[in-house]
C-alpha cells in the first residue's frame, strides 16, 4: 500500500525492441501487458527514474500513480483549492470569533451607557475576540462587585458574532424626601373637568375655564384668609384641552418598515450584483449594514461581510378621500403619541383641506381629555401676593 | 561439518537457486541471470548452470525483476540445455 507504483504506457512501433532495451539499461518492471503497438508497464521509483532518462523515439507517458505518490500528486495539482479552502476555513473561525457587535438590552441610557464603558475595559467591544465562559464568568462578577448598588444581574450572552448583555437594575427604596411646598398649576388652558386631591387646597371647580399657569390646588393652608402653613400640594386635575394639527399628505406614498429578520452575509459585489456564499434564504428587500469590506479603486469586485435586515416595502397611490382619510388616522396617532393611559380624545374635527399637485394639506381639530396639572414651586413672591391680594380684599 | 552447516545456512538465507515454475500458460523463472532473446515464438533465457528455452506462440513478459520473470503467452514447450 505505501510502495509507489508508476503505471506507465509505451507506444511505439516495435514495443518487444523498447522492452528488450529497457532490460538492458537495467529497467525492471513489477507488471508488464504487451499489446500491438504499444504496453502498460508498472514500475516503481528507481525504475521510473531510469526510464526517464532513457533517450527513445518511443512515446513514454505516464498513465496514473499509486500509493502514497498518488496523494501526493493529488495535492500538488490541487494545491490552490486545497490552500483556498484551508485559508476560507481560517478566515471563517477567525471571523465567527470575532464580535461585531456589543447590545446592552435595558431601558435606561445611563446604565446602557455605563455597561458600555466597563466592557470596553475588559475588552468586550467591536472587532475583539470572544471571551471564552470563564472569562466571561469573572468579567461579569466584577462589574457587579464594582456596581454592587446599581446592578441586581448581569447576563451576557453570545449571539453569532454579537453579545448581548442583559442587566437587572437594583432598585433601592428610597425614603421619601419631603419635597419643598409647591402648588399645582394649569400647565394649558381649558375647561376643568375632574379634580382629585391628597393634600391643598381646592381652588378650582368642575366646568372652570383655566389658563395656563392658573394655580388649581393650593399649597397654602389657610384659617380667615391667613396662612397658617405651606404644603406640597398633591392631586390631580383633568380637563378638556384643544389641538389643532396640520399634517401634509402625499398621493404617492412610500414605507420601508423594518421586519425582525436580520443575518450576517459574505458576499462579492460585482458591478452592483451580488454573488453570496452560503446565503440560502435570501431577503428580497433588505438594508445592508457592512461590517467589513474589501474594495479597491481599480477592480469593480467588492468583498463585503454585511448584516442584512429585511424589510417590507409599502407603496401606495391614494385618492384624495384616500389621503385625508390617511391623514386624519396620522394626526389622531401622533395626538394619542402624547396621552397618558387615562386621557382621550373626545371629539374630532376636519377643519380644513388644500390639495396641492403632490400632497393635500389637511387641518384637524381635537377635543381632549387629559391632565393639566404640575408643581410650580411656592416663592415669597407668591406668598406676598396672596397676603397683598387679601389684605386689600 | 562446519562447512556443510554454513552451506545450508546459506542457501536457506539468500535464495539464489534457479527455479522455474509453469502455471497455467505462464511460466515463472526465478533467479536467472540474462535474457538472451524475446521473440514471439521463442523465449531464451540464461540460468548459471542451464539455458531455459521457453517456445509457443504469442510469448510475452509480464514481470520482468532482477532475478524474476514472468512470461505468459500459449507455451507449446519449455527446454533445458
Amino acid at each position: 500500500m505505501f510502495q509507489n507504483i508508476y503505471e506507465v504506457k509505451i507506444t511505439g512501433k516495435d514495443i518487444k525492441r523498447f522492452i528488450k532495451k529497457l532490460y538492458r539499461n537495467k529497467v525492471f518492471i513489477e507488471q508488464l501487458n504487451i499489446y500491438d503497438k504499444y504496453a502498460y508497464l508498472k514500475l516503481d521509483k528507481e525504475n521510473y527514474e531510469k526510464i526517464k532518462k532513457i533517450k527513445t523515439i518511443y512515446k513514454i507517458e505516464l498513465v496514473r500513480m499509486y500509493g502514497v505518490i498518488k496523494i501526493i500528486n493529488l495535492i500538488k495539482i490541487h494545491s490552490f483549492l486545497i490552500l483556498s479552502f484551508i485559508i476560507g476555513l481560517f478566515y471563517l473561525i477567525f471571523l465567527s470569533n470575532i464580535i461585531f457587535k456589543v447590545e446592552v438590552v435595558h431601558t435606561d441610557k445611563n446604565i446602557r451607557k455605563l455597561l458600555y464603558k466597563e466592557l470596553e475595559t475588559y475588552n468586550i467591544k467591536k472587532y475583539r475576540f470572544v471571551k471564552t465562559y470563564e472569562e466571561k464568568e469573572i468579567i461579569k462578577a466584577k462589574i457587579l462587585e464594582q456596581y454592587k448598588e446599581k446592578l441586581e444581574w448581569i447576563e451576557i450572552n453570545r449571539i453569532g458574532t454579537k453579545y448581548e448583555i442583559r442587566v437587572e437594575e437594583r432598585i433601592m427604596n428610597e425614603i421619601e424626601k419631603e419635597s419643598s411646598p409647591n402648588h399645582l398649576v394649569a400647565k394649558k388652558d381649558g375647561i376643568i373637568k375632574k379634580i382629585t386631591s391628597s393634600k391643598g387646597e381646592i381652588i378650582k371647580k368642575i366646568d372652570d375655564y383655566v389658563k395656563k399657569g392658573d394655580v388649581l390646588i393650593s399649597g397654602f393652608i389657610t384659617k380667615s384668609e391667613t396662612i397658617k402653613n405651606k404644603v406640597s400640594a398633591k392631586g390631580k386635575v383633568y380637563a378638556e384641552v384643544w389641538y389643532k394639527t396640520s399634517i401634509n399628505m402625499p398621493f404617492y406614498y412610500k414605507e420601508e418598515k423594518e421586519k425582525n429578520n436580520k443575518k450576517k452575509t459574505l458576499k462579492i459585489r460585482f458591478i452592483n450584483k451580488d454573488f453570496y456564499f452560503f446565503n440560502f434564504n435570501k431577503y428580497n428587500t433588505y438594508k445592508e449594514d457592512k461590517i467589513i469590506s474589501f474594495k479597491s479603486n481599480l477592480s469593480p469586485i467588492e468583498i463585503i461581510f454585511a448584516e442584512e435586515r429585511e424589510i417590507d416595502v409599502v407603496e401606495k397611490v391614494f385618492t384624495k378621500e384616500e389621503a385625508i382619510e390617511e391623514a386624519k388616522k396620522r394626526s389622531e396617532e401622533k395626538i394619542k403619541l402624547g396621552l397618558k393611559k387615562d386621557e382621550k380624545i373626545l371629539k374630532s374635527k376636519v377643519l380644513e383641506t388644500i390639495e396641492y399637485e403632490n400632497y393635500i394639506n389637511v387641518v384637524m381639530f381635537y377635543k381632549v381629555y387629559e391632565e393639566i396639572s404640575m408643581e410650580k414651586k411656592i416663592t415669597d413672591e407668591d406668598v406676598k401676593e396672596y397676603e397683598e391680594k387679601n389684605s386689600s380684599n | 561439518m562446519g562447512g556443510f552447516l554454513f552451506k545450508r545456512i546459506k542457501s536457506y538465507i539468500i535464495d539464489d537457486k534457479l527455479r522455474i515454475n509453469v502455471l497455467d500458460n505462464k511460466v515463472n523463472v526465478v533467479n536467472y541471470i540474462d535474457i538472451i532473446t524475446i521473440e514471439n515464438e521463442r523465449i531464451c533465457i540464461l540460468s548459471e548452470s542451464k539455458k531455459i528455452i521457453i517456445k509457443g506462440s504469442s510469448l510475452t513478459l509480464n514481470k520482468l525483476l532482477e532475478n524474476e520473470v514472468l512470461i505468459s503467452g500459449d507455451i507449446k514447450s519449455i527446454e533445458l540445455e
